[in-house]
């Protein structure tokens, strides 16, 4: 499902004096099955950007299609059947669980969007094996899991109801190192093998290198960057401004460049970083 | 609603101490009862406007604010004009009657109410939560004698103001979570909407206790142990603006009763 955005602006609590504009003039396409990452600091507008994508704001001026569904300051819509489409996993998931079992969880959205509760039992299977939780958990309380096991019930809960679009928001925040690889891994089969649209928003330079080859810079509630992140890294200046790291591969292998007076190599992976110091050093001998 | 929000400034209002506020606020309310004629609600109307421009704060924005208000004006309003039945009758359709004095008395409530409301949202306006609490926790020393916790009732109040905008926050991301799953808060049948509220609250109270829970781990792990010796960052003084705001009221309340023509 492509998505369309066009001159979209929006402030919160319009007419008050706490009134504070959030988007400025935001224009982006993107294209069926496309995996963009969303970068930039706290209140740089992107968390509210997404939620146009959803129908969860409404713009204050411009304009947001999804497919054929179009999102406009004054019209009615079917949100419910765009939201179906559009799955959105907020930061820190875990807090939107209620049910008694995690079963009865993760059925929560498909019984929402019309299935029958035998159809929506069998989606929120699919969707917890998805997301790799053991079945002997799924009769228990989503209480009594830990923080990671319960993020990932959080998850299977928007996947049960097969979006074509999927925005997550920094899933992988407060998880330790392996699980945040687990995440992006998950995330990325998704994107792979289901050809779901995946918009990730993420501070991690690493997981926009490794798994994207998109990225928009929010600044300020403007678009500031849009394109590849390897242009994005190769240029300073840019990153200063945006307050942004380099990621860590690439921080490593340009400095070893620079002191060996190489050209800096454009690397994602740490298996590619591994390979090109190998490569290196067999050069230099 | 706005009773409760805070808007910083620099007024004469802002600036003036929270006890004196409170003080005024309080004895302003029997002060609106004096007013029983035109010359004394003019006398009124005109004062509140003038403290809501002193204030300097948007006037259409507290004026929204005094909206959720209106149906309460409007409510006794129309209860005073119907079951009033004093002085010459002003329109009469069958079997139903308005009457010169309900008229009067229905305005003058109504009035009444618009007054109070302005003023104490004037009060909350420019005040601070910090501000207030400490200034309630002050007023409240004398019930120390008779064993009133006060400071732990101060305490209570302070922690509920502050965490209101966070549980407002917390409410809304809820909601648009769940609503992201499809929950619909806005249409159909009762029953369902009721329904709706439950995935609603469950997260609400169990992140609420949670917080809870971690704020008081996190005051006693800072040494808290009641207000027994508690000295304060934030000592407030009475200051020139504050008996100005006292002589104030005095002004106003002679005013009120030279205008009507004695008690």
């Amino acid at each position: 499902m492509p998505i369309l955005i066009q001159e979209l602006n929006y402030t919160y609590q319009l007419n008050s004096p706490f009134e504070r504009v959030a988007l400025r003039d935001v224009n982006l396409e993107i294209p069926s099955g496309a995996l963009v990452a969303f970068v930039g600091h706290t209140g740089s507008g992107k968390s509210t950007l997404v939620q146009h994508i959803n129908g969860l704001l409404k713009p204050t001026a411009g304009k947001v299609q999804v497919d054929d569904i179009i999102i406009e300051p004054k019209r009615k819509q079917d949100l419910k059947a765009l939201r179906k489409r559009v799955g959105l996993v907020f930061q820190y998931p875990e807090y939107q669980l209620f049910e008694e079992t995690v079963l009865k969880d993760v059925m929560f959205g498909p019984m929402n969007f019309g299935h029958e509760p035998a159809e929506a039992e069998r989606l929120a299977k699919d969707a917890l094996r998805t997301v790799g939780l053991d079945e002997v958990f799924w009769s228990r309380s989503p209480f009594d899991l830990s923080g990671g096991q319960m993020r990932r019930v959080a998850i299977a809960g928007v996947l049960a109801s097969q979006p074509d679009v999927l925005i997550v928001d920094e899933p992988t925040a407060g998880l330790d190192p392996q699980g945040r690889k687990q995440m992006l891994r998950l995330f990325a089969e998704l994107h792979a093998q289901a050809g779901m649209t995946l918009l990730l928003i993420t501070h991690d330079m690493d997981q926009v290198l490794e798994y994207t080859n998109r990225v928009v810079v929010m600044e300020d509630g403007q678009v500031a960057y849009d394109g590849e992140p390897m242009g994005l890294f190769r240029q300073e200046t840019l990153l200063r401004q945006f307050h942004l790291d380099l990621p860590h591969v690439l921080a490593f292998a340009w400095q070893m460049a620079d002191q060996l007076k190489l050209t800096r190599p454009a690397l994602q992976t740490e298996a590619e970083l591994i390979e090109w110091i190998l490569h290196v050093r067999g050069e230099t001998r | 609603m706005i009773v409760g929000q805070h808007i910083p400034g620099t007024s004469y209002l802002h600036r003036s101490s929270a006890v004196a506020k409170i003080i005024f606020a309080f004895c302003f309310i029997p002060l609106v009862f004096l007013a029983n004629n035109t010359a004394t609600n003019v006398f009124l109307l005109v004062f509140t406007f003038l403290a809501l421009a002193s204030s300097k704060l948007p006037i259409r924005y507290v004026l929204k604010g005094l909206r959720p208000i209106l149906f309460l004006i409007v409510f006794t309003f129309i209860i005073q004009l119907l079951f009033t039945r004093e002085g010459a009758v002003l329109i009469e359709l069958g079997w139903f009657k308005i009457y010169e004095e309900g008229l009067r008395l229905a305005i003058i409530v109504s009035l009444r109410f618009f007054y109070l409301v302005s003023i104490t949202t004037l009060v909350t306006l420019t005040t601070s939560p910090i501000e207030l609490t400490d200034a309630i926790e002050l007023l409240l020393k004398p019930f120390k004698i008779v064993r009133v916790p006060t400071h732990e009732i101060a305490l209570m109040l302070s922690i509920s103001l502050r965490f209101l905008p966070t549980l407002a926050e917390e409410t809304e991301k809820i909601m648009k979570a769940q609503q992201a799953r499809g929950v619909d808060l806005s249409a159909g049948p009762i029953k369902e909407r009721l329904r709706a509220i439950i995935p609603l609250l469950i997260p609400l109270f169990i992140s609420a206790f949670k917080r809870a829970e971690d704020l008081a781990t996190a005051m006693e792990a800072r040494g808290y142990r009641g207000g027994e010796g508690r000295t304060r960052l934030r000592e407030s003084k009475w200051t020139g603006r504050d008996t100005g705001l006292m002589i104030l009221l005095i002004v106003i309340g002679l005013l009120l009763v030279y205008l009507r023509g004695g008690f």
